[in-house]
């Protein structure tokens, strides 16, 4: 990475529709009613629940020839059933997700029309909440949480029509992406889906990029979902180095977004720095 | 909507070997990661399936007493089978379904070629009727459908 | 109506003849289609599945204007068909005049289901033979 920018870029209309914060942990034996006595502390604020298939704990992995994620595969002792709950507020722009070794903090938009609230807001929230669970687990004896990787994701709906009109145009909204053949004989693409890794230097992280293209359920539109995602281990489970970690998270998805990007795009965003 | 299928042995003294196998459904499609935005991926070799797929999902945003008589709006149980069939049709070109929301708060999906057609009722509860028609017979009925069986419904109808 | 009728009841007093309309609405359009007959449009089965017996108005106590104008400000295109068409699918037909709708009637389905809900083969029989007899347009308000 190059020198860091002392002010982040930032756009007036970015097509951010949701952001995600979350810390992994050591698992701990947190269990079926944990979830309920959880619930009962944050239920007046976040009102509404679902439960869904856990998240696989997942670590980055560094050296070797392609480095990598590690995921937890095979035998394993199970005792009680694995679950994840979501518990949302009233309007549902916001989730905390939480497992037995994951605690999560979304914010998305739901009817389409909500203004992104900023990365200080949804982080500060995200500092309230991860505090309270903390306070909950000590309370409940399980102890502090061995936070081993923290992880910060964009989710960008790049619409068609605003820019660029289908996937033959996929340089005006990607730089990397020059859409030329060698030679003549191959029309325009049909369709791209990329994935794409970066190396956070001193080995701090790794950020995936993803793109692809979806049907959004809300309204049933056709949108091409650009997702970033970064994630590493914090120097401690501390306070400071958990937000310290995410604020790096979140530098490298804004400056990634940015880079990735093109600059007529970023007319259609509202770049303002 | 089950999530994903899973094949448990179980040996003493306490040991579980899972594989989960993941089904051609709509949580595959959904790709329920930490996301919370709730999108349909397109998989590539997806051509004729993305228009009534769309369809399906507008017919979410149907207000309540959409057909003056007290209607539901199709909910996602209704979509979820829905859009799982569709998905689960392996003929590369079929006619085109139309998409019809119920007022029951389901979906029907009509099929038409020739003199063969087949409406797909699907509930909220995610269960999936079929009713097959030929010509002016009043059609035969196929409550609780399998979807294992979708490739040999849609020989029948392709062979008119 | 709340009661559960006898299974044999069926108002023979409409008379077979009589087409029974029902609200088709114009969104999405795939609810109506056309006919074989070029300008001649039928509505979708999926129009005639309801939770219990469906609502239709007697064309003998209604025109279709009004049976569409009892929707309003919503608009909706009208489709009618005859009495005997239910009758000869199995379903029964029952007066059920409403306050503001003395045309109202019930077509009961499954009698012995409870609900009085038409089947798929019933709906599709029915659709088949009902034709558009009112198109409307958002501007028909």
């Amino acid at each position: 990475m190059a020198n860091q920018p002392h002010t982040l870029r930032d756009f007036a209309d970015p097509p951010v529709v949701e952001t995600v914060l979350g810390v992994q942990f050591a698992p701990m034996p947190f269990s079926i009613p944990h979830f309920g006595l959880y619930w009962e502390q944050i239920r007046s604020e976040f009102p509404q629940y679902r439960v869904l298939p856990p998240l696989g704990h997942v670590r980055e992995q560094f050296g070797g020839p392609s480095g990598g994620v590690s995921r937890k595969i095979g035998i394993e002792v199970v005792q009680d059933p694995e679950l994840r709950c979501w518990f949302l507020d009233k309007k549902g722009n916001q989730i905390i997700q939480v497992q037995r070794d994951r605690f999560i903090h979304n914010w998305q938009k739901i009817s389409g029309s909500e203004v992104y609230p900023r990365y200080e807001s949804v982080r500060a929230k995200f500092e309230t909440e991860w505090k309270r669970f903390r306070e909950f687990l000590e309370q409940g004896g399980f102890g502090k949480p061995e936070v081993n990787q923290c992880e910060v994701t964009y989710v960008n709906h790049i619409e068609y029509e605003k820019g660029w009109k289908s996937f033959g145009e996929l340089s005006k909204v990607i730089s990397c992406w020059s859409g030329k053949h060698s030679g003549a004989f191959l029309p325009d693409q049909e369709k791209v889906t990329l994935n794409v890794s970066y190396l956070l230097p001193g080995n701090q992280g790794r950020m995936y990029v993803s793109l692809e293209p979806v049907i959004r359920t809300r309204d049933a539109k056709e949108v091409l979902q650009f997702n970033l995602t970064v994630r590493g281990a914090p120097s401690s489970s501390g306070d400071a180095d958990v937000l310290r970690w995410l604020d790096v998270g979140r530098q490298w998805v804004v400056e990634g977004f940015t880079d990735f990007t093109t600059d007529a795009m970023h007319k259609v965003w509202g770049r303002t720095k | 909507m089950g999530a994903h299928e899973m094949i448990t042995i179980q040996s003493q003294p306490t040991m579980r070997l899972e594989y989960q196998q993941e089904r051609k459904s709509l949580t595959h499609f959904l790709g329920q990661g930490v996301q919370g935005v709730q999108v349909i991926k397109v998989p590539p070799e997806w051509t004729w399936q993305v228009e009534p797929i769309k369809k399906i999902l507008g017919a979410l945003l149907l207000p309540e007493n959409w057909d003056s008589y007290g209607g539901h709006a199709p909910g996602i149980g209704s979509a979820a089978a829905a859009i799982d069939f569709i998905a689960q049709i392996t003929h590369e070109d079929p006619p085109r379904p139309r998409v019809v929301p119920l007022g029951t708060g389901g979906v029907q999906l009509e099929w038409r070629n020739g003199q063969r057609e087949l409406e797909v009722e699907c509930s909220p509860d995610g269960s999936i009727e079929v009713l097959k028609i030929e010509g002016d017979s009043e059609g035969e009925q196929c409550p609780s459908f399998n979807t294992a069986d979708i490739t040999s419904l849609f020989s029948w109808l392709l062979a008119a | 109506m709340s009661e559960r009728l006898p299974a044999d009841a069926d108002d023979q007093s409409i008379s077979g003849d009589e087409i029974l309309y029902r609200r088709i609405p114009l969104n999405p359009s795939e609810m109506i289609q056309e006919t074989d007959v070029p300008g001649e449009f039928r509505p979708s089965s999926g129009n005639f599945r309801s939770e219990g017996p469906l609502s239709v108005d007697r064309s003998s106590l209604s025109s279709p204007e009004q049976t569409r104008d009892r929707a309003k400000p919503a608009v909706f295109h009208i489709a009618g068909v005859q009495a005997k068409v239910a009758r000869q699918c199995g379903c029964r037909i029952v007066k059920d005049p409403l306050p503001d709708n003395p045309a109202h009637v019930l077509i009961f389905g499954d009698h012995d289901s409870g609900t009085g809900a038409l089947n798929g083969k019933q709906t599709k029989a029915i659709a088949k033979a009902a034709r558009l007899v009112l198109f409307s347009n958002i501007s028909s308000s």
